[in-house]
């Protein structure tokens, strides 16, 4: 039975292949399929990964051959909230692209490719260790639903699926409407989002672990601003796992 | 494959394309079809080349499919092309549509549908199974209960469709066998309309359209102008739209928004997918919610091609929206044309087809384009983020962009219909682009306000009449911005219809320098190969077209139009010399007939108008043609004649100094090679038709002369006053008494083609088989233009002449 309706599904997507053309959304020249989320290997190929050497606290990759684990000197000043965070990859080339196609232009296509990026570097790290929920940053209700969806929320239930651990969405709420952080420097990012979340009603913490989820880290201002009120709440340790980080 | 079924759509249209060209034999095409279907099957190194060829010779097989004659009771077998008086029972096809148009100041209504004839009675002659199509005309609007599906039976007159009356006009005939309908029955009154004996239920679309129409009328005081043209926009009903109502929007060329196309289903789709999920309703049943919709809508409107193209491609983009799969908009095109010709092949020749299509190919080609242009121009510093530019710039380049966004898609339309709007309606309108750009978001605004309407209409009648003045308001803003853009200089022109090779060159151009980039990456060899031949192709086929202007710009062309027992003559001679109209005919005649025929020309402006006599039915529509024409010399004899028109029209002329101008033997008379033969101030007939103009003129060694209606008495005098007159092309008409082209004047004349301008109706306006007869013993080349319609004499610069009827 469960072959039958693979076989139907794979002859489903070849019918729909025809009215949607399985090629890559980035560079038109090759073929991609959904499970990719249309982004060929080509494209795929030009992500920048993030690798060691990079900052044990924000994750922030540095040029060198520093072997020894290190804080950089932003997270030694101001040490942020969170116990440490990580992302898969920089914030340029296909995943820039690819991130505001898939929020800005409701380009649900393309959740597979970030959702893969994510899970190819975190699933192996994240089943070493225990996690009580996996949190993603919440959106403030009416640009969610301008947006259609919380592409934190998707990403992380996506992950979620991947290990075991559960989603929780009723822990943290986004207070007010903050304006988009595209055009903020590092200050004012921090100054918008200071007393833009809260801890639910009725939420008590009481030392769990969270892995907070978020598509892009670009200063840390929200996932900190995040961290910050959970770590107040009662949460123990605080981590982050984002697609894609600013370096 | 980035586009899947364009190159599906291109072969099958192909096919269709060929398959109306040489039609082949069922038995022939679908034995091929089935055995390139196979090889594809069998043969998997042959399959590319094997399906290419299966997709081709099934646009072939269904085009001959849906034309070729199956039936033993097919209508062309049992009809042929004679014309009867027969009874036909059939089932309607459609809801009936009244239309209404104007003439002599008062509105007449008629009503079209299409019937699916199941049985013919012949007149006295038994019931007999029929197969096939027809269109019945009525001359008054039928009762509701007339709908889709209702088994009638009508008697009237059974005939083929008419051919035009005149070179260039809409071909009726041919309009009506695209659609698959090949006779039409014409009946005289509601009286020849046998109701069933039990109606049908109405269908929804019916109902919905009669509920629609009700609901937009709600809180406004009368059915005007701005309520016809709103329901025309909204709901696809052309009822009550008269000619010179649309006539602003034809001209400024955004008589687009009228036809159901992406600007409503986008505008219906948008305000849905926004809704939708803002009551937390998912993706998937959004999509299930509105794709139906969509279709109802579509369907409830008649099925416009524009519309059923445009809902195609909206579902596709929909259900991708839904199931998150990115769509490709020329994919999307191509799957739209590829459904719809699937459907119905002989819509591929249809007008409404071909602009609707073009115009997005053309937007998805030429606006990526005309987007670099803009990114070039709004460029800022390149080491400056944007981000990081002033405020006002970032709110200045927006906005710009926006502009500029919607100026692009507004030139790309126009660009890819230009062609096409000439071929169809005689049009080049450049101040399409002005017009758009105002009248395509007023009528977002009417629309929407009209579809807040239907939704507010049955529980909430307060909003409903806001939402509907607030929509009368947008389409009175509409029509008074078309009817001053089009009083714009160049606002628009009438221009003669684009040749094939003209249109071959045009688009071979567009889609040469935009589309194959687009659509090929080629290896550098075959780009060295293949580049200059997109750069020859284009110069060839425009040198060509130059060569065949110049030609054209060398040749006279004389067209002799009959008019309800008048006849116009309109002689474009080789340039320098000035066009010149010959009589009119009545206003009826005017408006119907010579009025298209002269747009079609390409005809804005003439400088002269001769009035032969002064027989109302030669001159009737002379004042209409002053004012349509804008006519600055009007040529009469110094005869003077009763008729209160001709009269009229020279109390007129007088008062405009040099206007009016009489023509004499001893002046000059300024119409280039045309000579005056007659009257001659010495003759003294009482006759209207013995003072009939007579004019004489050479082109290119060829001998015209004119005789219009001219009488007996007047012929002999002519004929004495020139007894070497030799002419080889002759025209003339029927005078009221006694015959054209007496013997002595036929013998003198010694013509190698005689044109007589007669026609069926008056029944002395025809010529009698004695005048036949005697004409064809002279041994000339004899039309008669009741058997031909209107004749068009082309002199070429060698001196040879040829006939086009």
């Amino acid at each position: 039975m469960h072959r039958v309706s693979l076989q139907l599904a794979e002859w489903l997507n070849a019918g729909l292949a025809f009215f949607y053309p399985e090629i890559c959304q980035l560079c038109g020249n090759q073929r991609a399929r959904p499970s990719d989320g249309y982004i060929c290997g080509t494209c795929r190929g030009k992500v920048h990964w993030i690798e060691r050497p990079f900052c044990e606290r924000c994750g922030r990759p540095v040029e060198g051959a520093i072997s020894a684990a290190f804080e950089c000197g932003t997270c030694l000043d101001d040490p942020p909230n969170f116990t440490w965070a990580r992302a898969a990859a920089t914030t340029d080339g296909p995943v820039l692209e690819a991130i505001h196609k898939y929020k800005y232009h409701h380009g649900l296509w393309a959740e597979p490719f970030l959702a893969g990026l994510l899970l190819e570097r975190s699933v192996e790290e994240l089943k070493g260790d225990s996690w009580d929920w996996f949190v993603p940053v919440p959106l403030y209700p009416t640009r969610q639903r301008a947006r259609e969806f919380n592409q934190a929320e998707r990403l992380a239930r996506r992950l979620a699926a991947a290990t075991g651990v559960p989603v929780n969405t009723h822990l943290i709420q986004r207070l007010r409407d903050t304006q988009t952080q595209t055009r903020l420097s590092r200050e004012e990012r921090r100054e918008n989002v200071l007393h833009a979340f809260g801890l639910r009603k009725r939420v008590r913490l009481n030392g769990e672990r969270i892995l907070l989820i978020d598509d892009v880290f670009t200063t840390g201002a929200t996932t900190d601003a995040c961290a910050r009120v959970l770590r107040r709440g009662g949460a123990g340790d605080v981590c982050v796992w984002t697609v894609a980080r600013g370096v | 494959m980035p586009r899947p079924f364009l190159p599906i759509a291109i072969l099958y249209a192909g096919g269709l394309f060929i398959g109306s060209r040489m039609p082949l034999p069922l038995e022939t095409l679908f034995p091929a079809a089935a055995a390139a279907l196979l090889v594809a099957i069998l043969i998997p190194r042959h399959r590319h080349r094997a399906l290419a060829l299966t997709l081709f010779l099934a646009g072939w097989t269904n085009f001959a499919c849906r034309t070729a004659i199956i039936s033993p009771h097919d209508l062309r077998l049992l009809q042929g092309e004679t014309t009867t008086l027969a009874t036909i029972r059939g089932t309607l096809l459609e809801r009936p549509t009244p239309r209404t148009r104007t003439r002599d100041g008062q509105e007449i209504i008629s009503t079209h549908v299409r019937l699916q004839a199941s049985e013919l009675r012949p007149h006295k002659g038994p019931w007999q199974p029929a197969h096939g199509q027809i269109l019945v005309t009525t001359p008054e609007a039928l009762p509701p209960e007339y709908c889709t599906g209702a088994q009638v039976e009508i008697q009237g007159v059974l005939s083929l469709p008419p051919r035009p009356l005149a070179p260039d006009l809409l071909d009726y005939r041919a309009y009506l066998q695209n659609q698959g309908i090949y006779y039409q029955l014409k009946t005289e009154s509601l009286q020849d309309w046998q109701p069933p004996t039990t109606w049908p239920t109405r269908p929804l679309s019916d109902r919905f359209i009669h509920w629609a129409h009700a609901t937009l009328a709600h809180g406004l005081p009368e059915q005007d102008e701005e309520l016809r043209l709103l329901a025309a926009m909204t709901l696809g009903a052309r009822t009550g739209l008269t000619q010179e109502l649309y006539t602003p929007f034809t001209r400024s060329g955004t008589m687009h928004i009228f036809a159901i196309s992406g600007l409503h289903i986008a505008l219906i789709a948008g305000i849905l997918t926004q809704i939708l999920p803002l009551l937390r309703v998912s993706r998937i049943r959004s999509g299930l919610v509105v794709i139906p919709l969509l279709w109802c809508y579509t369907g409830a409107t008649g099925w416009q091609p524009s519309a059923v193209r445009a809902t195609i491609m909206m579902s596709i983009v929909v259900a991708g929206w839904a199931l998150s799969r990115p769509s490709n908009l020329l994919n999307s095109l191509a799957a739209a044309a590829f459904i719809i010709l699937l459907w119905d092949p002989q819509q591929l020749f249809g007008a409404s087809f071909q602009l609707s299509f073009l115009v997005v190919l053309s937007i998805a080609l030429i606006v990526p384009a005309l987007t670099r242009i803009r990114d070039r121009l709004l460029r800022t510093d390149p080491f400056l983020p944007p981000d990081l530019a002033p405020t006002w710039r970032q709110r200045a380049h927006h906005h710009l962009r926006q502009i500029f966004d919607f100026s692009a898609v507004s030139a790309a339309a126009w660009i890819g219909s230009m062609p096409l709007t000439a071929y169809y309606f005689n049009l080049y309108s450049p101040v399409t682009l002005l017009a758009n750009l105002i009248l395509v978001p007023m009528s977002s605004l009417a629309l929407a306000s009209n579809l807040a309407s239907l939704f507010c209409g049955p529980w909430y009648p307060a909003a409903t009449e806001l939402f509907n003045h607030s929509a009368w308001w947008w389409m009175h803003c509409m029509i008074r911005w078309t009817q001053w853009a089009t009083t714009l200089p160049l606002a628009y022109n009438y221009v003669q219809k684009p040749g094939p090779l003209l249109l071959a060159f045009y688009y071979g151009t567009l889609l040469l320098w935009l589309g194959l980039p687009h659509f090929v990456r080629f290896k550098s060899r075959t780009k060295k190969i293949l580049l200059p031949a997109a750069c020859s192709l284009p110069l060839l086929l425009g040198g060509a077209c130059a060569w065949q202007w110049t030609a054209n710009r060398s040749a006279t062309n004389l067209t002799i139009v009959p008019l309800s027992g008048g006849h116009a003559v309109y002689a474009a001679p080789s340039t320098p010399s000035p066009p010149l109209l010959i009589d009119c005919g009545n206003s009826n005649s005017v408006q119907f007939l010579l009025e298209p025929h002269l747009r079609a020309q390409g005809v804005n402006h003439l400088p002269t108008l001769v009035l032969t006599h002064g027989d109302l039915r030669h001159i009737g529509g002379a004042e209409l043609v002053t004012d349509l024409f804008d006519i600055n010399q009007l040529c009469v004899s110094t005869v003077p004649f009763r008729s209160p028109t001709y009269r009229r029209l020279m109390e007129r002329y007088k008062s405009k100094s040099g206007h009016l101008r009489h023509l004499q033997f001893d002046e000059p008379l300024g119409l280039g090679n045309w000579q005056f033969l007659h009257p001659h101030p010495e003759d003294k007939f009482s006759i209207a038709d013995e003072n009939a103009v007579v004019l004489f003129a050479e082109f290119s060694g060829i001998h015209v002369l004119l005789l219009s209606d001219l009488a007996p008495r007047g012929q002999m005098s002519l004929l004495n006053r020139n007894p070497s007159l030799r002419a080889t092309i002759v025209v003339s008409g029927l005078p009221v008494s006694g015959e054209p082209l007496l013997d002595p004047l036929l013998r003198s004349l010694k013509p190698s083609l005689i044109v007589i301008a007669d026609s069926d109706y008056p029944a002395n306006e025809r010529a009698s088989p004695a005048l036949k007869s005697r004409l064809e013993a002279s041994g000339a080349k004899v039309l008669y233009t009741r058997e031909t319609g209107a004749v068009a004499l082309r002199i070429d610069s060698k001196g040879q002449w040829t006939v086009r009827q």
